[in-house]
This record gives C-alpha cells, structure tokens and sequence, in this order.
C-alpha cells in the first residue's frame, strides 16, 4: 500500500459518512441547530466541499467552487442560519461528490507529484490551497480536518431524523 | 513524507481534537446526550481507546485495556447510559493519554513495521485487530475510523457547555 492509497482510504470512508448523513435530508433540515455553538450542516458540508476544492486546486485537478461560495465556508466565517446566505443543500451534495470523484481518481491514478510545491498563485483564499509546503503534506493536514467535520455530521443526522418524527 | 508520519500528523490533529472536546467536562457531564440515537462521550472515549489498543495489539505492543472493557465499547455495543456499568472518564482519558503515547513513540521510531502483518486475532474483537492484511491499511482504516468519531465529540461538548447556562 502506498501513501495515496492512504488517503485513498480515509476519503473513502468520509465520503461514505457523508452521502449516509445528508440522505433524504432537505435544506430546510440542514439548516437545523443543536445546543450550543455547532454549526448546521449546511455549514459544515460547504466547509468540507471548499476545502476539498483548496486540495483540488493544489493538484491542479478541476475545481468546483465559486469565491462567493468559498466565502461563506472558509475557517472562522459566520454561522448558517435560515435567515443567512447560504448555497442550496442539494448543490453542497453535489459538491460533495464531484469533490470527491476528482480527488478520489487522482489518489488512484498513481500519482507521482506528490513532494511539489503547492500553488502560489491562487486568486482568492480556498481553504488551505496554497499554504502548505507541498501537495502531500497538505493531503495529510486536510484529510484528518475533514474527518472530524464528517464526524460532526452524525449528530445533525440524528436530530433532522428526530425532527422528522415529530412532524 | 513517509506513511508513518503520514498516521502521525492525523493521529495528532485527533488528539488535540479530543482533549479540547473533554477539558473541564465532569464524569456526569460526558453521559450527556443528544437529540437521536447518537453515544456519549463516555462511550467514545472508551470506542477509541478500544480501537487504539487494537491497533498496540497487532503492532506487537502492550494493550492496556481488559477484555471486559473492550467488549463493552466494541462496535455495535450497547449505548452508555447514567446508572450503566461503564467504564470511569478519568480512565478513559489515561488510556487515551497512554494509547496516544505509545503509538506515537512507536511511528516514530518503526522501520519498515508498517509493511508487517498485523499479530493479532479478530477473534479477540479489539478493534481492527487481525482484520487487516497489513498493519499500513489497519493504520489507515482505523486512523480514519477514529477521525470521525472525534468529531462527534464537538457538539456533545457544546451540549455540555449550554447545560452549565
């Protein structure tokens, strides 16, 4: 197994995760809140499509996002709300999965680059495209990052289903 | 960059993930639960501190955890409730803390480990031990696996802040 297929594997299971935790779901749905602080996951799907774009533009594979997209999903950006901006649910499954196929077929394309620069030339802040040193170490840094976020998601799962119910 | 420092900057980012999600929570406090049928954090705690000795076991190191401990936060057991028999949140975070060292330590100084298989029994249902053909896919599975489950502790710590209000 070589270091891609790392990644390979990780992202495989995120992306499982993720399609299992937005089936069925609305927008409205996404836009739900638990106690305290967490964001919606609305918020938390635009965090992991625009930071999945950032590795994209660092392997210099297609991207997906727009600025005013990324804008609303980058670290430290506001929370979703019903009454804020925001893209539409089913564009952020979307994202997900276009995100997904460009990253997932380039980790099994054998890739060779991994040790390049990242880029310097980025025209606006996609999450970390650009920041890191080289291409695997900003693999390495934003594979564990999504995990988490995708962890974030059971919780928002289980009270859409729970909102669901008491319908 | 190699594999291993590949598992280590993950298993890192996990651990500081995860002592920011429980500092200053009680032992009531990580029995807290949400809306839905998620766990609480007492029981994952004791999923990763059980899948992280899974992965001791199949590299040839000490485990820390009893079997009666592992089985109750294998995959698939019972939920953690108040009143349940669990395992004590001050031990759980120590075998987090040790398990955390003691794979680190390891990454650190194996060579060519990562290639070997792993040494453990899948009968013994300690985590991912003996499921893997190699112990660089039982790392990168399991190492993913706890990724996630970090993350669900997030909002169970927002959970236990809002109840202090």
């Amino acid at each position: 197994m070589n270091r891609t297929e790392v990644f390979a594997i990780i992202f495989k299971r995120n992306q499982g995760a993720i399609m299992h935790a937005v089936d069925g779901l609305s927008h409205a749905e996404g836009l739900l809140q638990l106690p305290g602080d967490s964001n919606c996951m609305n918020w938390v799907l635009g965090h992991i499509a625009t930071y999945r774009d950032g590795m994209l533009a660092d392997i210099g594979v297609e991207e997906y996002m727009s600025e005013e997209e990324t804008s609303l999903y980058g670290s430290g950006s506001s929370p979703i709300t019903p009454d804020s901006p925001s893209v539409d649910f089913d564009r952020l499954v979307e994202l997900q999965k276009l995100t997904f196929d460009g990253l997932y077929g380039w980790l099994t394309s054998n890739p060779t680059d991994l040790e390049k620069e990242t880029r310097s030339d980025m025209p606006f802040k996609k999450g970390y495209a650009g920041y890191w040193e080289s291409v695997i170490e900003h693999l390495a840094q934003m594979t564990g990052h999504e995990s988490v976020h995708v962890g974030e998601l059971s919780a928002l799962h289980e009270l859409a289903k729970v909102s669901m119910t008491g319908k | 960059m190699k594999q291993k420092d590949i598992f280590a900057i993950i298993l890192r980012r996990n651990q500081e993930s995860l002592l920011s999600a429980i500092e200053g929570l009680s032992h009531l406090e990580m029995f807290l639960q949400l809306p839905g049928e998620g766990n609480c954090t007492n029981w994952i705690l004791g999923h990763i501190a059980s899948y992280r000795d899974g992965m001791l076991v199949d590299s040839g190191l000490s485990s820390y955890m009893q079997p009666d401990e592992v089985q109750m936060y294998a995959g698939g057991s019972s939920p953690i409730k108040p009143g349940d028999i669990c395992v004590d949140c001050a031990r759980l975070t120590e075998l987090i803390d040790i398990t955390f060292s003691d794979l680190m330590f390891w990454l650190e100084n194996e060579n060519d480990g990562l290639r070997q298989a792993p040494v453990g029994n899948r009968k013994d249902n300690i985590g991912y031990s003996g499921v893997c053909s190699t112990l660089t896919e039982h790392f990168a599975q399991n190492i993913g696996h706890e990724s996630i489950h970090v993350g669900e502790l997030n909002p169970l710590r927002e959970l236990a802040l809002e109840r202090r209000k």
